[in-house]
Order: C-alpha cells, then structure tokens, then sequence
C-alpha cells in the first residue's frame, strides 16, 4: 500500500518552524552586534578592510536568507542593501563605517519591533533611503546597484562560484 | 496562464483612497451620460490585449510603492482623451482584490505582470500585515534613515 503524506511530521516540521520564527530575533539580534563591530574595525585597521567585508557580506547573506525564510522580509531587504554596498565597492580600502552602522542600525530597529512582512509605506521609505545612499556611496546609479532581488548581490555572494568579482576578491582574501 | 498589468496608483494613500476615487469617477461618467463603467485611460495600447482580457488578466495596483490589490481587467477598447488625443481605455471589474503585498519600484505609464511573478490574493477575511509600530518610524527618524 502506498504511503500517504505523513500529517505528523509536517506539523512537527511546521513547529520547528515556527519556533525558530520565533528565536529569529534574538539570533539576529547578536548578528547585527557583530555588524556594529566589524564597522568600527573598518575604521581601526583600514588594512584588514577586505577581510571585513567578507565577513560583513556573510552575516549579512545569512541574516538576509533566514528573514526570508521566517517573513521577516524588510530586514531581509535590509540586509540585501548591505550586501550590495560590499559588493558592489569598487575598492575594499574605500567601505565607509558610518554606511555599515547605518544598515546596522536600521536592522537593529526592525528586528527590535520585530516586524514582519514589508514593514509597509515605513520599510519601502527605509529600503529607498538605504538604496539611495549605497548607490551614491558606490557610484553606481540606480538601478545599476541594484539588481531585483532575485539577481542581487545576495545571492551572487551565496554562490561561492560566482564570477562576480568583487564578491569573488572579497571571497579569496 | 494569463498576462496582467501593472500601473502606479498616483496621488493614492490607501486601498481606500483608490476605492473611494473610482466611485467618484464612475458617477461622474455616469452624470456626464458616459455609463457606469469604471475605466483608466492610458497613452499606450498594450499589444497583448487579447490575452488581457481573454484569460483574466488584472490591474495591479501600486500603492505609496507597494503592490496591495488588483482589478480584473474586463475590456480595452480605444478612447479619445480630454484633449482629443488617442487614448486606450482599460475597463476594470468593480472588486478590489488584496493581494500580498510586494515592494515595487516607480515606473511610468504601465507594464506587464506576468502570471508567476503577480503577488497572490491575500485569502478572504485575512487581516493586512499590521503596521510597524510608530515607534520604529520615529527611531529611523532619528537615525536619518527615512
């Protein structure tokens, strides 16, 4: 006899996840810490500058992938901005603290509310805002810095055999 | 599988803001003699017309940057403009019907929206995601994030 679906372990997964939909928050909470020091590094040893990035462009990837999965989808937009700044610097000696500490902190105010969804007329204010500022701090306009979200650097960096150079310098260091 | 559009609601706050809008306009081409139809005009004619409105296309409707509801499209027949410009008329179905919401960028005039990119229908009954808390704005405020 054919097996059906088994209901038990669906609604065992779908509680899994929903219990780490619930511990999404304080787990990104010590990621986003970990952005806010790695942007003062930048500053203290400019030198270290390309490793940093990487680190930053992971945790942000990271963040950037769980909030999708968990509907936390505005700091996964967040995080995406983040990780196009990295990406898309045409220089690692060049990436300014003050732009990561703004992505952190927007984060940090997101995920404090623990908002969920898009964040409405506020997150589409907050996502342009961030854009504007990466597209003018990386010299590329929009929309060159920004692909959708789909062909965004995000998921150019989660590939470890992307072709996209910077990610790839940033990857290699 | 059917094509729809997509078009910037301007100068519109909230679905309700569309709704009340579209009444306004269908009584006053009612009052001017025009019958009840509720219509957009647009400069460009799309060329897929057929489709739109063979297979059930829709109107989706960006709000303050987001995709929130839509509109079946139920004709599209060439118009004449206030200043009797060419124009193409998009008739709309009368229901309003939410849909997840999906951030877009600004765009002028329409597009198309293919089927599996079209945001889904929010279920009947369901609740809108709630609003941050205005506490959020206020502290992004602060930041000079928004």
């Amino acid at each position: 006899m054919a097996k059906g679906v088994d209901v038990d372990a669906v609604h065992q997964a779908s509680s899994a996840i929903a219990s780490m939909a619930d511990d999404f928050a304080d787990r990104v909470s010590l990621e986003i810490a970990m952005v806010m020091k790695l942007s003062h590094d930048l500053e203290d040893d400019p030198s270290r500058a390309m490793k940093i990035g990487f680190k930053i462009c992971r945790i942000a990837r990271e963040v950037g992938d769980q909030g999708e999965t968990f509907g936390f989808d505005l700091i996964s937009e967040v995080s995406l901005s983040l990780t196009n700044y990295i990406s898309n610097s045409s220089e690692p000696d060049l990436l300014n603290g003050d732009v990561v500490r703004a992505h952190a902190d927007a984060m940090r105010a997101v995920i404090k509310n623990k908002v969920k969804g898009d964040g409405g007329p506020v997150g589409v204010e907050l996502v342009q805002s961030l854009n504007k500022l990466v597209a003018r701090m990386t010299g590329l306009g929009f929309p060159q810095a920004f692909g959708s979200p789909v062909t965004g650097a995000l998921l150019i960096c989660a590939h470890a055999g992307s072709s996209h150079k910077a990610c790839r310098r940033y990857r290699d260091d | 599988m059917p094509v729809h559009l997509i078009k910037l609601a301007v100068g519109i706050e909230t679905i309700d803001h569309l709704r009340e809008r579209q009444k306004l306009r269908t009584a006053e081409r009612k009052a001017a003699g025009d019958g009840p139809v509720l219509r957009i005009l647009t400069r460009n004619t799309p060329r897929r017309a057929e489709e739109l409105t063979s297979e059930g296309g829709s109107l989706y409707w960006v709000i303050k940057g987001r995709i929130l509801v839509r509109q079946k499209i139920t004709g599209i027949e060439p118009a004449t403009g206030q200043d009797g410009s060419p124009r193409c008329a998009i008739h709309l179905g009368k229901k309003l019907v939410r849909v997840r919401p999906r951030r877009s960028r600004p765009f002028q005039g329409w597009r198309y929206l293919e089927d599996d990119n079209a945001p889904a229908d929010l279920p009947a009954g369901a609740e809108a995601e709630a609003e941050p808390p205005a506490e959020m704005a206020e502290e992004l405020r602060e930041l000079g994030l928004i």
